[in-house]
């Protein structure tokens, strides 16, 4: 037998395996049984296979006892209760906290490395509003009183009137009266348009 | 059907007629409007609708050449309710409307204006009086400020 052919008809180290613990059957354990008297070699790992067989049998630790198991699965039953130890308490608060801080970081510096190139941020906002948010009420003209402004921004008003300034009225000295002044040095100018005016308005006394 | 109509008609002038009534201010309020000027000694501009009150303080005082709107304020207050307008640099003036237009279309006002003593007159309505203070926003300018009361309704 030429050696390609001794080696395509070896046994493989599974089968071996299974003849040494006696699991082969039928043709299969013929095969490797023949191959094995034309092999002696190989015969010779085969029964140091069985005695490392019987020496884990005689060595092996003994099956634990019923009361052993009982034992056992008690513990692990009450190591799985939930624990109310202040000290674990306070553990979790710390691993809770730098969760916590952790999810900040990462929130902080992922969108550095996750954002998207702006040439590749889509462009379309986005039209439709959920349904159950309201749009933002929004004054009508006709609502809003202006109170106080330039007049020379009249022309930049959107809404509303603006302040009637088209022409200062001013009275004239047979419409006004004073009736009353806690300052006796104030008076009601003769001028052509009657003004009241502080009498130290122009440095005097 | 036109009982209907008119019913539903009738319900909407209703409703209108209560819009209408909100909205409008109350019936006696006043509407007071303050209008706030400095004077410049430096600045010749001379804004338009000033023109009459600038040839008045010129007189005065030869040194004030340019008078330019600062703002124009206009609250509706209620008759002898004091309410305070504020003029420029946080001066402020306080104007009472002791009476609304009577039946020569005058009111009466006091005033308080800044470092000054309070002062009641009596003036017609719809039209502007002028008061010269001495407050100088700048070294080189001179505050006015301008009160009209409206409406002239003729104390109705």
């Amino acid at each position: 037998m030429r050696y390609d052919e001794q080696q395509s008809s070896r046994p493989s180290p599974e089968q071996l395996a299974a003849y040494a613990d006696g699991e082969l059957e039928g043709p299969a354990h013929q095969a490797v049984e023949t191959w094995l008297t034309d092999h002696p070699d190989a015969a010779l790992e085969v029964e140091q296979h069985r005695s490392l067989t019987r020496a884990w049998k005689e060595s092996s630790a003994p099956e634990p006892s019923a009361e052993a198991w009982r034992h056992t699965l008690r513990a692990i039953h009450q190591r799985l209760q939930p624990r109310r130890h202040p000290f674990n308490r306070r553990w979790l608060g710390v691993a809770l906290a730098g969760l916590t801080a952790a999810a900040v970081v990462a929130a902080l510096v992922a969108p550095r490395f996750l954002a998207p190139p702006a040439s590749v941020i889509p462009t379309q906002p986005v039209t439709s509003a959920p349904p159950e948010e309201e749009p933002f009420p929004v004054v009508e003209a006709h609502e809003v009183i202006i109170i106080s402004m330039n007049p020379n921004d009249s022309e930049a008003l959107v809404v509303a009137q603006p302040l009637q300034l088209s022409e200062i009225q001013l009275v004239t000295h047979e419409d006004i009266e004073i009736i009353e002044k806690a300052n006796p040095n104030i008076k009601l100018e003769d001028w052509g348009t009657p003004m009241i005016v502080d009498p130290l308005a122009f440095g005097g006394k | 059907m036109g009982m209907v109509h008119r019913s539903l008609g009738g319900s909407w002038l209703v409703v209108l007629a209560w819009l209408v009534a909100a909205e409008a201010p109350a019936a006696e309020d006043l509407r007071v409007s303050v209008v706030v000027i400095v004077a410049s000694e430096t600045d010749e501009k001379v804004d338009p609708k000033l023109e009459c009150i600038a040839r008045e303080v010129k007189r005065a005082n030869k040194n004030l050449k340019g008078f330019r709107l600062v703002h124009m304020v206009c609250k509706s207050i209620p008759p002898k309710v004091q309410e305070t307008f504020l003029l420029i640099d946080k001066q402020e003036v306080g104007i009472t409307v002791n009476k609304g237009a009577d039946r020569k279309n005058r009111v009466q006002v006091r005033v308080a204006p800044p470092l000054l003593g309070e002062i009641t007159y009596i003036t017609p309505c719809g039209k502007f009086l002028p008061i010269v203070t001495r407050y100088r926003p700048r070294q080189d300018e001179l505050l006015i400020f301008a009160i009209r009361v409206q409406p002239c309704d003729g104390g109705k």
